[in-house]
């Protein structure tokens, strides 16, 4: 809290009471804390830059930083917001000035000299000190609770940010100097090299690490932090501006040695010509080289400032860079910085034993982003243990962290060098620019660390980075070495996977060792190998390792390491992962013996909201924590059902998962789906695969004015009208199923890229592979009309959204053998038969007059219409048959009205309904279904239950108020006054728990006297009816079980 | 979620802990329960049975998520401590709110009848009272399948059993199988009381008739 050290910043935004616990006045303050926060170094040098006045945390999580000014200049505010947007790391800047408090982004790219720094929402709000002193002191609640961002979407584009701007900046400069349509085309080894040397000579060039008194040269000699290395070679002919610049290389070659400049540079020299010069020339001038539209037109980057770790992340784009086809064959992604710092928050929460005085390995290390996020934190901490130690014994004790506590492992030798670029970087950043001199002049310069590939250790000079296979038996680490085990392995998988020693080690036991020859499978076995008793894993893995059908390998792997945690990243995945096409989890597990079954494992699944879109801090509130019993697991893996069971836990509620349990109990459709050759009452079968191959000999069966459907036809029931004759297409075929796949009556599916589309056909169609059919007998037509509106009900709908892999998750997909997994009873397997058969046959009517109305041309709606008015029809009639009652009703209307449309998001600017701020019906509907479910058990009691809402819009809260009185009263809502609106936001603010960039909100509820009081957030996911069933069993859970003393 | 403050004020809310929802729901369910054929197995019959109670209207209506056999685990211990029947949990917790052991009674084998009550209270109410599936859990249940449908019989049996082994069930002197307090009109349903370290431990029997 404010020390008072500027009463004006204090004053005017109200800061002088208690309030905002996150709000540090000086830089002492935030020094003192232990642990350090996040980016506590980043913050240090952000201070000293920027000449800062405050700094609000927000979950521990700098949110906005603060200076005071006497007046307000557009060149001051242009270094400022461009200071702020290289760091990346607080979204905001308040300016104060005598007459206003302005708030600015560093989520806009920064202005040119010739710019007005207040355009391009880089100026978020401007308050006036004398006529918004309410909103100017609201302004750093509405931080805190994330309002400001909301309000200003235009602002906070993560496109924007530093790290994917330099990242799109570098990418265009590789595709110019390694073009393949040129003939002096550089490889990309070479581009990568010369890119890492070049980066690296700026960030140095800004510390002033290097400057011009270190050369005898007469351009070199005028390097400093103004005069640039683009100003430099700016004003020199290509051919000129490469001599100096190779001059330079070797100036750092000399100084630095290290793993970095192994390189023959005089023969690299040689390949560079005048045009790969000019695109150099161009990129540091700042040039935006790609995408125009965004171009900067002037060298913005400060390497003073960006973090070491965004420069790091920066380079894994280079991994990625090696051509779409080593990616694919690969699997190596960019990994943000902010996820990296993610994962080493889950990796070290509830470690007793300081960070300081493990052994750290990533076994795919890729750019080093992980190592270095961890050499940070370990660096920061040793500074707090010894704060009087002079800065040589610093150097060298970092220097002895690097060799003997951070390793990494890679396939590649040039991951492995940006790794030990990446962590020099990180050294060096920690060190004073005499401190580096003072090492250069004892001859120690930087350490080597890279082992590089078939090389063995020497014992004498052990090296950290190993360039080697992570299942190669022969590989050069000890095992039972590490106390953690972190990374981000390759996802790759199917026969995509070329990686001759992991295809070894698989051998033929791949359904429990690497389903799918997934080799991110391979990582989690192998990975306990390198860990001392009781060291830990944490893995970023593809949520495939999990959400597919894995059973056996889940069973295996599950028995053989303790997972503690299991995180669900899945419905972050687009603000996580730009670029990637697959959603994560983070697993962290024990290799120790297994404890015997029911062992709880903490599952979490957050989901996206604003501060995580605009990459803050991650949000896990209490309905995205679940445990899952290991009996569980494997109980549902021996059954083939793992899978389901991790899905229906990411936005199932307690209350969905019973749901989801009785419907999972009845009959499922595929107990009445057989195939051709293994018949049932019902058989399924794909369409047609036309000619493929030379050799493709079948000849098609059918006559050229046969019908023949494509999967956008299908709604609900397929007339004539929508299929077209075959013609002459697809005479020869790779594959032809028998005909009986192609007869009425039958059902046709669609797996598509979004919801699933089918239909009921009573006439003989042809399609190809990407339709199904379940076809019947002629007895057998209602039984499958009523199974087409059963997939197109609510009910189908939301069983289907909780229980495949894609849906919510990924892509907005259901695929068939998931929809043969529904639960699906014939009218004598259900408790009323007669009552089922009704149903089924009116609702096989209703379709077939529905039918006959369009073929005669007596429907007066349009076809979309019209299936969309049947559906609603027939739902209700559904949900009887599947004895849905009025509160399953609610889960199901919540889950596809609200939680489907707010899966996996993108980023900033995307309206996500869970964080529509409720209005009085919300509420008042939330009171009315908590409290009749309440009074509902209540029955034999002589009391009810009734309820009120308190409100603070401001404070982002409101209090539920339930009261046990022998007459209810009816709903009443009132804002809150002053003093209680405070305590609200000191009680919310007060009640989360943070883990750097995980913050875990609980909620709160409080038993006095007759009143029950729930503080919770004005957010639509806490207010939902859905929400509302599951606070129910949780008031009931804390009565029933007071005894117990729960 | 952070509780605090005193739930007591709210136990009369829901009288005798919603016990009676949970023996109502036993009692209705069975009643529509398609009867088993006399020689078949305990388990079987309460894995369908558990489904059809989960199926039931009312059983969603209660704040109790309802599952089959599952296991117990002393987390002190790291071992697995026993095995529940039918378990009530609640929503967001994992541990049991109320347990549900089944046995069979008056059995027909190789042309005799057996009576099965030493098993009912030996493998069975003896669970309870050791604290096998909870130290803590202060109520639960032992359902009774009458294979013959004697039902005045098979409790009679069971009264004797329990009434030999009162030490061994941690029962006071002279005490028995009793009428159930909640549900007085039920002959079926019946009450058993038992010490569990400083705490009572009420056990309720509910005696199903095959048919």
């Amino acid at each position: 809290m404010a020390s008072g050290t500027s009463t004006q910043l204090l004053d005017t935004l109200d800061l002088r009471d208690q309030s905002h616990p996150g709000f540090y006045a000086s830089l002492e303050e935030v020094e003192q804390l232990d642990p350090p926060p996040p980016h506590a170094h980043a913050v240090r040098r952000a201070w000293k830059e920027m000449n800062l006045n405050g700094v609000l945390y927000v979950d521990r999580s700098p949110a906005a930083y603060f200076r005071e000014v006497k007046s307000v200049t557009d060149k001051l505010i242009r270094r400022l917001q461009r200071t702020l947007w290289n760091q990346a790391v607080a979204p905001l800047l308040v300016i104060i000035s005598p007459a206003e408090v302005r708030v600015y982004s560093g989520q806009v790219l920064p202005a040119r000299d010739d710019e007005a720094p207040d355009e391009n929402n880089r100026l978020v709000e401007i308050l006036d000190r004398t006529s918004d002193i309410l909103e100017i002191q609201q302004l750093v609640s509405s931080i805190e609770t994330g309002r400001l961002f909301g309000n200003h979407p235009k602002s906070f584009d993560r496109e924007h940010s530093v790290d994917r701007y330099l990242l799109r900046n570098l990418d265009a400069v590789r595709l110019k100097l390694s073009d393949e349509e040129e003939q002096d085309r550089l490889d990309i080894e070479t581009v990568h090299g010369l890119l890492t040397r070049l980066l690296f000579a700026c960030y140095l060039i800004a510390r002033e690490i290097i400057i011009g008194d270190h050369f005898s040269d007469p351009h070199l000699s005028k390097l400093s932090r103004e005069h640039r290395l683009g100003d430099l070679l700016e004003s020199l002919s290509p051919s000129k501006a490469r001599s100096v610049l190779y001059r330079l290389f070797g100036r750092l070659k000399t100084k630095f040695n290290g793993s970095l400049f192994d390189t023959d540079l005089i023969k690299e020299k040689s390949l560079i010509k005048d045009r790969h010069m000019e695109v150099i020339q161009s990129f540091l001038k700042g040039d935006d080289l790609g995408n125009r539209q965004l171009s900067l037109r002037f060298w913005a980057y400060d390497f003073s400032i960006i973090p070491i770790e965004t420069i790091s992340a920066i380079y894994e784009g280079f991994l990625d860079a090696e051509g779409p086809t080593t990616r694919r064959l690969t699997g190596a992604y960019y990994t943000p910085p902010h996820l990296a710092e993610l994962l080493v928050d889950i990796a070290i929460e509830g470690w007793d034993e300081p960070l300081l005085k493990k052994r750290i390995l990533d076994p795919a290390c890729g750019s080093g982003v992980f190592l270095v996020s961890v050499f940070n934190r370990m660096a920061e901490q040793w500074r707090i243990e010894n704060p009087r130690r002079h800065n040589g014994t610093r150097a060298e004790a970092l220097i002895n962290i690097l060799k003997r506590q951070i390793f990494g492992i890679d396939t590649h030798e040039t991951a492995c060098r940006i790794t030990c670029f990446s962590l020099y970087l990180a050294l060096l950043d920690h060190l004073k620019p005499r401190d580096i001199e003072a090492i250069e002049n004892q001859g120690r310069r930087l350490p080597r660390l890279l082992l590089r590939k078939g090389k063995k250790q020497n014992v004498e000079e052990p090296r950290s980075i190993v360039c080697g296979n992570f299942f190669d038996p022969e590989l050069s680490l000890a095992s039972n070495d590490f106390d953690l085990v972190i990374g981000n392995p390759p996802w790759v998988s199917g026969g995509k996977s070329k990686d001759p020693y992991f295809l070894a080690w698989v051998g033929d036991e791949r359904d429990v060792k690497a389903p799918q020859k997934q080799i991110a499978h391979g990582f989690m076995r192998e990975s306990p190998k390198y860990l001392v008793p009781n060291g830990r894993a944490c893995l970023l893995l593809p949520s495939a390792v999990l959400h597919n059908r894995t059973d056996k390998f889940q069973k295996a792997w599950f028995q053989e390491v303790n997972v503690e945690k299991v995180v669900n990243l899945s419905d972050l995945s687009f603000i996580l992962f730009p670029g990637s096409d697959r959603p994560a989890i983070v697993a962290r597990f024990v290799a120790k013996p297994r404890l015997p079954d029911d062992e709880l494992i903490a599952y979490e699944s957050p989901k996206a909201d604003i501060t995580s879109q605009l990459g803050g801090p991650i949000h896990i509130y209490q309905g995205d924590v679940t445990s899952i019993r290991l009996s569980e697991i494997l109980a549902t893996a021996e059954q083939s059902k793992a899978s389901m069971l991790w899905k229906s836990h990411f936005w199932g509620t307690p209350r969905d998962l019973r749901l989801l349990d009785r419907l999972g109990d009845m009959p499922r459709l595929e107990d009445i789906v057989g195939t051709p050759r293994n018949p049932k009452r019902l058989i399924k079968g794909r369409g047609f695969q036309p000619e493929r191959l030379p050799t493709d000999r079948k000849r098609a069966w059918w006559k050229p004015d046969h019908l023949f459907v494509m999967p956008g036809s299908l709604s609900l029931c397929l007339f004539p009208d929508d299929c077209e004759k075959v013609g002459n297409r697809f005479r020869v075929l790779h594959r032809c199923p028998q005909k009986d796949i192609f007869q009425p009556p039958m059902v046709l599916v669609s797996e598509g890229a979004r919801n699933m589309k089918i239909a009921f056909c009573d006439f003989p169609v042809i399609f190809k592979r990407s339709i199904y059919s379940i076809a019947g007998g002629n007895k057998d037509s209602h039984l499958l009309r009523f199974l087409a509106a059963v997939v197109e009900s609510d009910v189908a709908q939301y069983y289907l959204f909780h229980t495949s892999s894609s849906w919510g998750t990924e892509r907005d997909r259901v695929l068939f053998y998931e929809l043969l997994r529904l639960p699906f009873s014939l009218p004598t397997e259900t408790n009323k038969p007669d009552q089922a058969r009704d149903i089924m046959e009116e609702v096989s009517r209703h379709i077939q007059n529905m039918s006959n109305d369009v073929r005669s041309g007596n429907y007066p709606l349009g076809r979309q219409e019209a299936v969309e008015h049947l559906r609603r029809e027939l739902e209700p009639l559904i949900r009887q048959y599947y004895d849905i009652n009025e509160y399953e009703e609610m889960l199901i209307e919540d889950t596809l009205e609200v939680f489907k449309r707010s899966s996996t998001p993108g980023s900033a600017g995307t309206r996500i309904p869970t964080l529509r701020q409720t209005v009085l019906d919300d509420r008042k509907q939330y009171v009315s279904t908590l409290c009749g479910v309440l009074n509902g058990w209540a029955s034999r009691s002589k009391f009810k239950v009734s309820g009120a809402v308190t409100y603070a819009g401001a404070a982002g809260q409101a209090i539920v108020t339930l009261t046990k009185a022998q007459s209810p009263s009816a709903y009443k809502e009132s804002d809150a006054p002053g003093e209680l609106k405070e305590a609200m936001k000191r009680i919310s603010d007060i009640l989360p728990q943070s883990t750097g960039n995980l913050i875990r909100h609980r909620g709160l509820k409080v038993f006095e006297q007759n009143h029950i009081y729930i503080l919770k957030p004005l957010t639509l996911r806490s207010w939902t009816r859905t929400a509302a069933l599951n606070d129910a069993d949780e008031i009931a859970s804390g009565i029933l079980g007071r005894k117990r003393g729960n | 979620m952070v509780c605090c403050g005193d739930p007591d004020l709210w136990a009369d809310l829901f009288p005798e802990n919603l016990v009676p929802d949970i023996i109502d729901l036993v009692v209705n369910t069975w009643g529509d329960f398609p009867s088993p054929a006399a020689d078949e197995l305990e388990v079987p019959i309460t894995r369908r049975f558990c489904c059809e109670l989960i199926k039931r209207q009312e059983a969603r209506l209660l704040p109790f998520r309802i599952e089959p056999e599952s296991s117990v685990l002393d987390v002190d211990l790291a071992e697995e401590k026993g095995r529940i029947d039918i378990r009530l949990s609640h929503g967001y917790r994992h541990n049991v709110y109320f347990a549900i052991e089944c046995k069979r009674l008056n059995v027909f084998s190789k042309g005799k009848r057996r009576s099965l009550a030493g098993e009912y209270v030996d493998e069975g109410m003896t669970r309870f009272v050791t604290g096998k599936y909870a130290k803590d859990l202060d109520k639960g249940a032992m359902v009774g399948y009458v294979m013959d449908g004697k039902l005045g019989d098979a409790i009679k049996s069971v009264q004797v059993s329990i009434e030999g082994r009162r030490s061994e069930l941690r029962m006071t002197r002279g005490a028995t199988l009793m009428p159930s307090t909640i549900r007085p009109k039920l002959q079926q349903v019946k009450q058993t009381e038992h010490k569990q370290g400083k705490t009572a431990l009420l056990i309720h029997h509910i005696f199903l008739s095959v048919r």
